[in-house]
C-alpha cells in the first residue's frame, strides 16, 4: 500500500495543493514568484475571451448531448425489447469509433471535411467550407463528438437495460400496459441512475474538451485555433505555453468550479427531493 | 412455422440501423482507402476505393520519415503505455488488497479520502508538476510519461470492490498456514483479480496510449515523443508544398488498425470497460 500512497501524495495531492498556492502568484518558472492574491482569477473572469471559451465549451456540450443521448437509447431499447438480427455486428459497428484515438479521429475528420478535396465534399459534389467558415466550423467539432460518443452511450444503456429485471417489465405488460407505457413508466424511471451516470461522465469529459477543436481547426500542427472555437482547456494550455503558470493554475481551478457546479445541477435535476426520503 | 417476409416496420428498423452503422464505419473506411493512395490519385479521388493501391505512404512513414521519428514514436508510445499500465496496476492491486483484507487503523477514513479526490480534475496538477519536473530534469524523458501515473485511484477503487466480495476465510486459511501477505497476494489475490485486471489493463493502456495533453506539455524532443503528438506534425514534417493528406491518413490507419484488431478479438473486455461504472452504481 505504501507505494500507492506515496505516489498519490507525490504526483497528485501535493501538486493539487501547490496548484492552489500557485494560482495566487505570478510566476514565470524562473526568478521570483510574486504574490498577487486573487488577481489571476479576477483577470480571467473579467477577460471577455475567457467567457467566450466558456460559452463555446457549453455549446459543444449542449449541441452534441441530445442526439448522442436519444438515438443510442432508442437503439438500446430496440435491442433489448425484440430480437434483432446481427445485433452483435451493429453493436460493434457503432462502438468502434469510440476506440479510435481522439487525435487520429480529429485528424481524420479534418481531412474528410476539408473544403478542397475533402471526401465529404467530393461525395456531395460541393465545396462547403465546413472547417474554414467561422459560422459553421464549431459544428465540425460537434460532429466529431457525436461520432465518438454514440457507441459509448449505447454500451452504457445496454448494460443498464440488461440489469433491469425482466419480471418488472412482464408484470407491467400483464397488467395491460402497452410497450410505450412500460417504457415510459417502468423502464425510464428504473434507469434513472444509469442516465445520471452517463450524463455526469459525459459532462466531465465534454467540459474538458481540448483535442477535438485544436486538431480539427488549427491550420497546421502548433498553429493556433481560431479563438471563437477555443474551449476552457485552451485557456489553460495557452497559459502553460506562455509560461504563465499562476494563470494556468487559476484557469484549472475555475474549470473545477464550473465542473462541480454543473454536476451538482445535474444531480439536483435528477433527484429534486434528495432521493425522496 | 414458415418464415414470414419482413414487414415494413422491420425494413425501416434495419434501414435506420444500417445508416447509423455506415456513418460509424464510413470515415474509417475512407481512412483505409486514402492510406493506400498516391498524391495524384488522392487529388482526383479523395473518397472512393483506391484504383491503384500503393504502399508508398507506409514506406514513407516507416523508412523515409525525417529522423525515423514516426517508428520511434510508435515504440515510445508502446513502451510508456505498457510501463504506466504495469506500474499502476501493481500499485493499485497491492493497495486494494490492504484496503480490503488487512485491518488497520483509519482504513475507512483513508479510503474515503482517496475516493473523494476523484472529483478533482487531474489538469489542475499540470502547472505545478511541470515546474517540478523542470526542476528535477524530468521533462523530455520516458519517466515523466510513466511514473506520475503510478497511483490510479479509479483502478484501486475497482479492485477493492472486487476483493471485498472474496470471502475472508480464503485469505485467513492461507495466513494460518503461515503464508506472508506477499505470498497471499501473489498466490491468491492476484490470480483472483485477473478478470478485473484485464479490463483495467485495457482501460489504462488505452488511456495512456491515446493521451495528447500530457505529452504535448511535458515532452517536446522527437526522441521521447509518443505517436499521438507526432501524428499531427506529419504534414509539416514532410516539408512539402502541399500538406500530404495521404501521409496523415496512413499514419492514422497504422495506429488504428492494431487497436481495431485487438478490439475485435477482446470485444467483451472493451465493452465492459466502457460500462464499468454502471455495475458499480448498484
Amino acid at each position: 500500500m505504501a507505494p500507492f500512497v506515496v505516489s498519490f501524495l507525490l504526483f497528485f495531492l501535493f501538486p493539487s495543493i501547490l496548484s492552489i498556492l500557485l494560482s495566487l502568484f505570478r510566476y514565470k518558472g524562473y526568478g521570483k514568484a510574486v504574490f498577487v492574491g486573487m488577481e489571476n482569477y479576477i483577470r480571467l473572469l473579467t477577460y471577455g475571451h475567457f467567457w467566450e471559451t466558456v460559452g463555446t465549451t457549453f455549446f459543444y456540450y449542449v449541441a452534441h448531448l441530445v442526439p448522442v443521448f436519444v438515438f443510442p437509447f432508442l437503439i438500446a431499447l430496440l435491442f433489448t425489447s425484440r430480437r434483432t438480427r446481427f445485433r452483435g455486428f451493429f453493436e460493434a459497428a457503432l462502438f468502434i469509433p469510440n476506440i479510435v484515438a481522439v487525435v487520429a479521429s480529429a485528424l481524420l475528420f479534418k481531412i474528410l471535411l476539408a473544403t478542397n478535396n475533402g471526401a465529404v465534399n467530393a461525395l456531395l459534389g460541393t465545396k462547403i467550407p465546413f472547417l474554414d467558415d467561422p459560422s459553421i466550423m464549431k459544428l465540425g467539432v460537434v460532429a466529431l463528438l457525436l461520432w465518438r460518443g454514440f457507441g459509448w452511450f449505447l454500451v452504457v444503456f445496454l448494460a443498464g437495460l440488461t440489469t433491469l429485471r425482466e419480471e418488472l417489465k412482464e408484470a407491467a405488460m400483464i397488467d395491460g400496459a402497452s410497450f410505450l407505457q412500460t417504457t415510459l413508466f417502468v423502464t425510464i424511471p428504473v434507469l434513472k441512475p444509469i442516465f445520471l451516470f452517463a450524463l455526469v461522465m459525459d459532462l466531465i469529459t465534454s467540459l474538458k474538451v481540448f483535442v477535438e477543436p485544436s486538431l480539427l481547426l488549427a491550420a497546421t500542427a502548433g498553429s493556433t485555433v481560431p479563438p471563437p472555437a477555443e474551449t476552457i482547456m485552451s485557456i489553460l494550455y495557452n497559459n502553460m505555453n506562455a509560461g504563465n503558470y499562476g494563470m494556468a493554475s487559476a484557469a484549472g481551478w475555475i474549470l473545477f468550479l464550473i465542473l462541480s457546479g454543473a454536476s451538482i445541477l445535474l444531480f439536483r435535476l435528477f433527484d429534486p427531493a434528495g432521493d425522496r426520503r | 412455422m414458415r418464415s414470414r417476409a419482413p414487414g415494413p416496420a422491420a425494413i425501416a428498423t434495419y434501414g435506420v440501423l444500417l445508416v447509423f452503422a455506415a456513418l460509424s464505419l464510413g470515415p474509417l473506411l475512407v481512412m483505409g482507402f486514402d492510406a493506400l493512395k498516391t498524391t495524384t490519385e488522392m487529388a482526383r479521388n479523395p473518397a472512393g476505393v483506391p484504383r491503384e493501391p500503393t504502399l508508398v505512404n507506409l514506406e514513407y512513414l516507416v523508412a523515409k520519415y525525417p529522423g525515423g521519428t514516426f517508428v520511434r514514436s510508435v515504440s515510445n508510445s508502446i513502451l510508456v503505455s505498457s510501463g504506466a499500465t504495469v506500474l499502476s496496476l501493481l500499485f493499485a492491486s497491492l493497495a486494494a488488497y490492504a484496503f480490503a483484507k488487512i485491518p488497520f487503523g483509519g482504513r475507512k477514513v483513508l479510503f474515503t479520502l482517496l475516493i473523494a479526490t476523484m472529483i478533482l480534475p487531474v489538469e489542475i496538477t499540470i502547472p505545478p508538476l511541470y515546474i517540478m519536473f523542470a526542476r528535477i530534469h524530468w521533462l523530455n524523458s520516458y519517466k515523466v510519461q510513466i511514473v506520475p501515473f503510478a497511483a490510479s485511484v479509479f483502478s484501486l477503487f475497482m479492485l477493492r470492490q472486487y476483493l471485498m466480495a472474496v470471502p475472508d476465510s480464503l485469505i485467513e486459511a492461507a495466513r494460518m498456514e503461515g503464508a506472508s501477505h506477499g505470498r497471499v497476494f501473489a498466490m491468491i489475490v492476484a490470480p483472483l483479480c485477473t478478470p478485473v485486471l484485464s479490463v483495467l489493463a485495457v482501460l489504462n493502456f488505452m488511456g495512456r496510449f491515446n493521451d495528447y495533453f500530457w505529452p504535448v506539455i511535458m515532452v517536446n524532443t522527437a526522441e521521447f515523443k509518443p505517436v499521438m503528438t507526432v501524428l499531427p506534425t506529419i504534414a509539416t514534417d514532410a516539408n512539402s508544398m502541399f500538406p500530404p493528406s495521404e501521409y496523415l491518413m496512413a499514419g492514422c490507419a497504422v495506429i488504428t488498425l492494431p487497436v481495431l484488431i485487438v478490439f475485435l478479438v477482446f470485444r467483451r473486455s472493451f465493452m465492459r470497460g466502457a460500462s464499468l461504472g454502471v455495475s458499480v452504481k448498484e
